[in-house]
């Protein structure tokens, strides 16, 4: 059945196979229904979603509709609005899933913690209420349950080690083909499913991605169980529920009335007079973009709409450069910050599947090496989980690795 | 039954993983492998996983063209290659579920060790037979995790030494080996990295010997894996005959 599940994913077996690191002739007899190799099966599972009774079954003879065979995430990835580069980089993700489990498993981790926090922001938000209201009042849950409302200062810096210390899986990676701006969905992590924030860092900023990253983690909470996977495309105005929710969600998750309040205090903001100095520092502050930043002024009734209107007119994108580092492209952080590091932290951790590069969250690089470091995993299965071949990452990590063991 | 009294019978088999077998087969040294099985009995097995890994390597730039002898000892049966049929060939029908158990235990080492290496381990500790790897961390890592480690564990230099103390291959051609190695940047034991074979057999504690002839390289062990593996020809026939 695996050709058939490949078509309906429209998954291409070429890609599969490097997916799978196995050669592509090889996966080429399997597709055309010569039997796999147990060794394969767990991996091929997890990452396409699929049990591995199904995997190897026969398909049943009889006309079948297009797609129907299509594990419930690749159904939804058949999408006309998705290109083959978004279904392999997921492939790219679902293997990480794949790798971040077995990571766990190793460093004897249960049950990651975000499952609780969601299962009590949901039980928190009345289901009758309107979409904004319930996305109001799962943020303030999740902003009160999670310690994150301490300060009245703005969580774009915490928000992502913070997602990732409760066991989310978090990739920003930049796509350039891609019409997806984000998306969440499960992976499959030792027979669990464990939730994926996933933010497009093409031509992002880092304040825009803020906000991407909340509103996926909302289709987290209260979507994926159900549909296995959101997605959200670049200039996309969708007014359906779970959009209003997410969008109100991450609005108040990321500036709620309270910190805004916070910071028209602190600076003495006259919001009918901003200038782009001041909204500079306010975007700063909160870690938001200018859009939503004004449409919280607007819902707090600190502006009018025709303010509102007028001050998304403001150019303070200078402005925002002398305040922020965030705000700096790559070439201008490190000519501003003097050193390599995040040029080479962005090369180190670099994963090749085939064609296709992914990003890899720096945190699971870091838990990767710890866990080298400290022989808990091979040299090997480091370089496998890093998704490069042994002698790239002595090359890549030889110093850090070898200097401590 | 051991055909010299009061040593242990050969091991049926030795399990090989990736690395090894790919630099036998780029040294186009897989006869040694030929030799085991036919002269002693032993032949190298190698699980599904670690000829997946072997295949896919042949696909990239730095093994392209290797892969003849490898291929040829696998179509002629020098190395076999532990699958279902073959557990069922070895253990007849009722083996016990060991095809399930290499796997169970396999996926369970894939955690903390590279996939081939893990069922390499899985197969060697199932079958209870030697182990054939280069990959010490992944050695360390079995043994810091507290896992049970195959009963030997050879290396390719191993392979290289016996196959030098049995006279299949001459010392020139272990030297040629070592320099091939060297030159492609292969890891090598401590006793080969920075002199030639013959200086350096001196202070190499081989793991695998003919219990027939002279001792070869050092007479102690010095590693805590420096585990001598005495092995004796069973085909006594082909001894004796010409060459």
């Amino acid at each position: 059945m695996l050709k058939e599940i490949l078509d309906a994913a429209l998954l291409s077996p070429e890609y599969c196979a490097d997916l799978l690191s196995v050669p592509r002739e090889r996966f080429a007899d399997w597709t055309a229904g010569k039997p796999m190799p147990k060794f394969i099966l767990p991996e091929m599972a997890s990452i396409l979603g699929i049990s591995e009774r199904d995997l190897t079954s026969k398909v049943r003879s009889g006309y079948v509709a297009e797609g129907v065979l299509a594990p419930a995430v690749w159904y939804k990835l058949r999408n006309e609005k998705l290109s083959g580069t978004d279904r392999e980089m997921v492939g790219i993700i679902r293997k990480l899933g794949f790798y971040m489990g077995q990571l766990d498993k190793v460093r004897g981790l249960g049950l990651p913690q975000y499952l609780m926090l969601f299962a009590e922001v949901r039980k928190r938000v009345d289901a009758a209420a309107s979409p904004v209201v319930q996305g109001q009042l799962a943020a303030e849950a999740f902003r009160a349950m999670s310690g994150l409302s301490k300060g009245q200062r703005g969580i774009g810096e915490v928000l992502r080690p913070h997602l990732r210390a409760s066991g989310l899986l978090l990739i920003e990676s930049p796509l350039p083909e891609s019409s997806i701006e984000g998306c969440s969905f499960k992976v499959d992590v030792r027979g669990d499913a464990r939730a994926c924030l996933f933010a497009n860092s093409y031509k992002s900023t880092w304040f825009r991605r803020n906000a991407v990253l909340a509103h996926e983690l909302c289709h987290a909470i209260f979507d994926v169980d159900t549909e296995q996977v959101s997605i959200d495309y670049l200039e996309e105005d969708n007014s359906s529920l779970s959009e209003q929710r997410a969008q109100a969600f991450a609005q108040d998750l990321l500036v709620p009335r309270s910190v805004l309040i916070h910071y028209t205090n602190q600076f003495g903001v006259d919001w009918s007079a901003l200038s782009p100095s001041i909204l500079a520092t306010l975007i700063a502050e909160i870690h938001i973009e200018p859009r939503m930043l004004l449409n919280a002024a607007l819902g707090t009734g600190l502006i009018t709409a025709d303010q509102a209107k007028a001050n998304k007119e403001i150019d303070c994108a200078d402005a925002l450069k002398a305040v922020s580092t965030h705000a700096l492209s790559t070439p201008e952080f490190l000519a501003q910050t003097g050193n390599e590091s995040a040029k080479w932290v962005a090369e180190k951790r670099t994963a090749k599947v085939g064609a296709r590069r992914l990003l890899l969250p720096v945190g699971y690089v870091d838990q990767v090496l710890d866990a080298v470091r400290s022989e808990e995993i091979s040299v090997g299965k480091a370089a496998e989980m890093l998704m490069t071949d042994e002698q790239t990452f002595i090359d890549r990590f030889g110093d850090l690795v070898f200097q401590a063991t | 039954m051991s055909p010299v009294p009061g040593f242990p019978e050969n091991p049926r088999w030795i399990v090989g993983d990736t690395d090894v077998c790919l630099q036998l087969s780029v040294l186009d040294k897989i006869n040694i492998f030929h030799a085991l099985a036919i002269d002693y009995g032993v032949r190298v097995v190698i699980p599904e996983a670690v000829e997946n890994e072997i295949e896919n390597k042949f696909q990239g730039a730095k093994f392209r063209g290797h892969s003849a002898p490898f291929r040829k000892a696998i179509k002629s049966g020098i190395i076999g290659i532990v699958n279902q049929s073959w557990i069922r060939t070895a253990y007849g029908p009722d083996d016990g579920g060991i095809f399930e158990e290499i796997n169970e235990l396999g996926e369970d080492l894939y955690t903390m060790v590279h996939r081939g290496e893990a069922y390499a381990h899985a197969s060697a500790i199932v079958l209870k037979v030697p182990c054939l790897t280069n990959d010490r961390s992944a050695v360390n890592t079995l043994r810091r995790a507290g896992r049970v480690l195959p009963i030997n564990i050879l290396r390719s230099f191993d392979i290289l030494v016996f196959g030098f103390q049995a006279g299949i291959i001459s010392i020139k051609e272990c030297e040629e080996m070592r320099a091939t190695l060297t030159a492609a940047g292969e890891g090598l034991p401590e006793s080969f990295a920075r002199c030639s074979f013959e200086a350096g057999l001196v202070n190499f504690f081989s793991r695998l010997l003919d219990s027939d002839k002279s001792l070869c390289g050092a007479a102690n062990p010095e590693d805590i894996l420096d585990k001598r593996l005495w092995i004796t020809k069973t085909n006594i026939a082909r001894s004796a005959g010409p060459s």
